[in-house]
């Protein structure tokens, strides 16, 4: 990846996408570090590499595959989000941690995957929150942090990216975690056990505002949904020529005519603004 | 009757906006009466780019819509739907081809409305035609009563 948005303000300023402003090679440059043999791609590529939104993800095949954000320093607040494709994994590993100085050993936020759900911990609470997933489908993961002496939090969104509508919000409230605070986001396999591999794209970390999901289906990066955008499934899928927006409008890893189909329904059934 | 009205639209369009059809890629509403009924028809006039279009027709409170025929006048590699939710019309077609609407007035369906008793306000938001690459190229419309 080699764009890097620096968002002013308060923010965290951390939008870390896997693709190149060209139609060249996809790259992970904008990262901080990359560690294993995570690989930026798109669907094109001699080895695809499905992505949810502009042309190119990143793939992790093994544990150890990551990549690291060293953009936040200090951070007692924190918002994050990022699109995971589950693939088909078998054990369970970390696919996103937001850390502390103290590294793995208290880690303020933890996502794991173990082929079923995703699970999610905070340093500071004894309370695990579980989002049940399916194999091979995007799932935008969205995460907001706060630390607090007995008050601090964790909020959990997780929506299936073939749909508008969150499948599971769940916030591990009471934390005690006055003293974390977040230095580190690594998202890859970071950790764990298992076969198998998974993509990550989207990525968007910030200090005090959501960063939100990304418009469904707005294939042409427009800003809606509309005719346009099924045709550019269509030309994709015929023709090759790579989408903008995001395309995989039904989330399940592929660029074909039902995601025209999903285009559609999502117009007759909202119009054309984005949710 | 219905034919005849609907024919006499398309005549007025294919008539009355030639010249505009050659340089003008929009949507066309026109209001025509059938007994209890009003007939809205849908006409496309293209420069021969035309590939996919989407808009919404708000009605006016406690009108009714029958949107069962709203595309049955478009070339078959077109594909598409019409609802009509909360109150408005929703139209939207693309080519599964990525083929074009040729250039003119192209017919793309009626629309039954009833209990319309001022038409004056119906107007077509949020257009958007495009070409096949899946890219805008006007956002026009016009309605004739």
């Amino acid at each position: 990846m080699n764009s890097k948005k620096v968002l002013l303000g308060a923010a965290v300023s951390a939008v870390l996408l896997f693709a190149a402003p060209m139609a060249s090679a996809c790259a992970l440059s904008a990262w901080t570090a990359t560690n294993g043999t995570i690989i930026a791609g798109q669907p094109n590529d001699a080895t695809p590499v499905s992505r949810l939104s502009g042309l190119c993800a990143a793939r992790a095949a093994a544990i150890g595959d990551f990549v690291t954000d060293a953009s936040p320093t200090g951070e007692t607040t924190y918002q994050a989000r990022f699109y995971y494709y589950t693939g088909n994994v078998t054990g369970a590993r970390n696919v996103f941690e937001g850390r502390s100085a103290a590294g793995a050993s208290n880690l303020p936020i933890r996502v794991q995957h173990n082929g079923t759900s995703l699970i999610f911990n905070t340093n500071g609470s004894a309370t695990t929150a579980t989002a049940p997933v399916s194999a091979n489908r995007w799932y935008a993961v969205e995460l907001a942090w706060a630390a607090g002496a007995g008050t601090g939090s964790l909020a959990i969104t997780v929506t299936d990216a073939g749909t508008d509508t969150p499948s599971f919000t769940q916030t591990i409230g009471s934390v005690n975690n006055g003293s974390d605070t977040i230095e580190e986001a690594r998202l890859g396999f970071i950790s764990g056990t298992g076969t198998g591999a998974a993509n990550f794209d989207a990525f968007d970390s910030r200090r005090t505002t959501t960063p939100g999901r990304l418009c469904r289906g707005d294939a042409n990066n427009s800003g809606t949904r509309t005719g346009a955008d099924a045709t550019a499934v269509i030309n994709e899928f015929v023709n090759g020529v790579l989408a903008t927006g995001q395309p995989d409008a039904n989330g399940n890893g592929q660029v074909v005519g039902s995601d025209a189909s999903s285009i559609i329904t999502a117009f007759l059934n909202t119009g054309s603004a984005c949710p | 009757m219905k034919k005849l009205i609907s024919a006499a639209l398309i005549g007025f369009f294919a008539a009355g906006t030639v010249a505009m059809a050659e340089t003008d890629d929009q949507v066309l509403l026109s209001l025509g009466s059938a007994k209890a009924s009003s007939a809205l028809s849908i006409d496309i006039s293209s420069t021969g780019q035309t590939s996919a279009f989407s808009f919404v027709v708000p009605l006016p409170a406690g009108v009714k819509a029958d949107t069962s025929a709203c595309l049955s006048k478009l070339p078959k590699d077109f594909k598409g739907g019409c609802k009509f939710v909360d109150g408005e019309i929703r139209v939207i077609a693309f080519s599964e081809k990525l083929g074009a609407l040729p250039a003119g007035v192209n017919q793309v369906g009626i629309v039954r409305l009833s209990g319309l008793k001022d038409a004056s306000g119906l107007k077509a938001y949020q257009v958007e035609l495009s070409n096949n690459q899946g890219q805008a190229i006007s956002s026009k419309s016009m309605t004739v009563q």
